[in-house]
């Protein structure tokens, strides 16, 4: 288990650093680096880049600090937490992913990264869920 | 004795065991409920964030509405444009605007007299505009020709004016880079029936520097020395330079109403 939660933490750290950075560039207003041309800037700027007021990708920020977080709550309520989060941040990340394809017709490399990433926590976390022994390793 | 105290200790590793299989099971059935309870919580809140995002709706895939759009949009409306200039082809007065999108005197003009010129003189069919876009402006880092370009690209969508009144709004600092691809296409994105995409592949063309040019070579040959710079004339006739004093209407009024022949208004 202790293996699991590593890689749920690599993970989450990685998927933070991604966010970070998209939330730096859509504040500070400048393009992301990106390897397709204008993919990146046209999805940032474009309608579904944020939720209520609030960019998309500091939601994102929020959700792998969130994971990371719950890896340190002990019990039954750390694993659901943890799955919980993940499966949100994975349903949101494959919405988005089909937005990019089938509206925005641009696809952001960051944006993608992302949901790749959120993908593999949701298994993970899942798995971690069913397979935990009952106490301790979690903390 | 010993095999006595054997069989017992076989029971007691085999109760064991069937204690250790029965919490197991218990713990693999709470634990898949409680996945089954996590996961419906899941798809509700993510329903709930697509509905919040819009999802479903126009699929436009416009930018975010910005500072001045619905009001930069209305004012244009009805109003014909070709290329660079607005209104009426046939007017008999032409007035011609040698502007600069980052510089903040054409700002103020845009926001203070344009608009009531545009309601007098150019809705009412007796007076044509026409933009002259020049690009000095803070042009160390490029800004200000990214912009011109982009507005003649817009021009070529006859999307010129909207494109420069709402980059007006938004204008920031005039020292300040700002004029990047992002805060471009939050401009254009918000200019009602304008193809984005079709205006960033043309704004580097070949015919877009050659219009630049033109524009910078008309602004020195009238001898003008900074932005704003108008000129205004009977159509087809000789234009000349206005001399204004601030930016309140009647600095423009004046002459055009001259050349209507009447009080214009």
């Amino acid at each position: 288990m202790r293996k699991l939660d590593l890689a749920i933490g690599l993970i989450a750290l990685i998927g933070l650093g991604i966010a970070a950075y998209l939330t730096y560039i859509h504040y500070a207003g400048i393009q992301p680096l990106c390897l397709a041309s204008g993919g990146c800037e046209k999805v940032q700027s474009s309608h579904w880049s944020k939720l209520a007021g609030i960019p998309v990708a500091t939601i994102g920020l929020v959700g792998y600090a969130a994971i990371l977080a719950l890896l340190f709550v002990p019990g039954e309520i750390g694993l659901a937490g943890t799955a919980l989060v993940a499966l949100v941040g994975f349903g949101f990340s494959a919405y988005l992913t089909w937005v990019e394809l089938a509206r925005i017709h641009a696809v952001c490399q960051w944006c993608v990264a992302s949901a790749i990433l959120m993908t593999l926590l949701a298994v993970l976390s899942v798995v971690r869920l069913l397979t935990a022994e009952e106490q301790g390793a979690y903390a | 004795m010993s095999s006595r105290r054997e069989e017992k200790e076989r029971l007691r590793r085999e109760r064991e065991q069937r204690e250790r299989e029965r919490a197991g099971s218990a713990r693999r059935k709470r634990r898949l409920q409680l996945l089954g309870a996590v996961a419906v919580a899941a798809v509700a809140v993510v329903v709930v964030a697509i509905v919040a995002s819009g999802g479903g709706g126009s699929g436009s895939g416009s930018g975010k509405t910005i500072s001045g759009a619905t009001e930069v949009n209305a004012r244009f409306d009805g109003i014909p444009q070709s290329g660079i200039v607005l209104g009426n082809s046939k007017a008999p007065v032409t007035f011609v605007e040698f502007a600069d999108l980052k510089c903040p005197v054409c700002r103020e003009y845009t926001l203070s007299a344009f608009p009531d010129l545009v309601n007098r003189y150019v809705r009412t069919g007796k007076v044509k505009m026409v933009l002259e876009m020049q690009h000095f402006v803070g042009n160390r880092d490029g800004d200000s020709e990214r912009a011109a370009r982009m507005a003649l690209a817009a021009a070529e969508q006859n999307r010129m004016w909207q494109f420069s009144d709402l980059f007006y709004k938004n204008q920031r600092d005039e020292n300040a880079t700002y004029v990047n691809d992002v805060f471009l296409r939050r401009i254009a994105s918000n200019v009602r029936g304008l193809d984005v995409d079709k205006a960033f592949a043309a704004r580097d063309s070949q015919q877009i520097t050659q219009q630049l040019q033109q524009a910078s070579q008309q602004f020195d040959t009238a001898g003008f020395q900074g932005t704003p710079s108008f000129a205004v004339g009977k159509s087809g006739g000789t234009l000349a330079p206005i001399n204004y004093n601030s930016f309140d209407v009647s600095e423009f009024s004046g002459p055009i109403d001259k050349l209507l022949g009447s009080g214009g208004s």
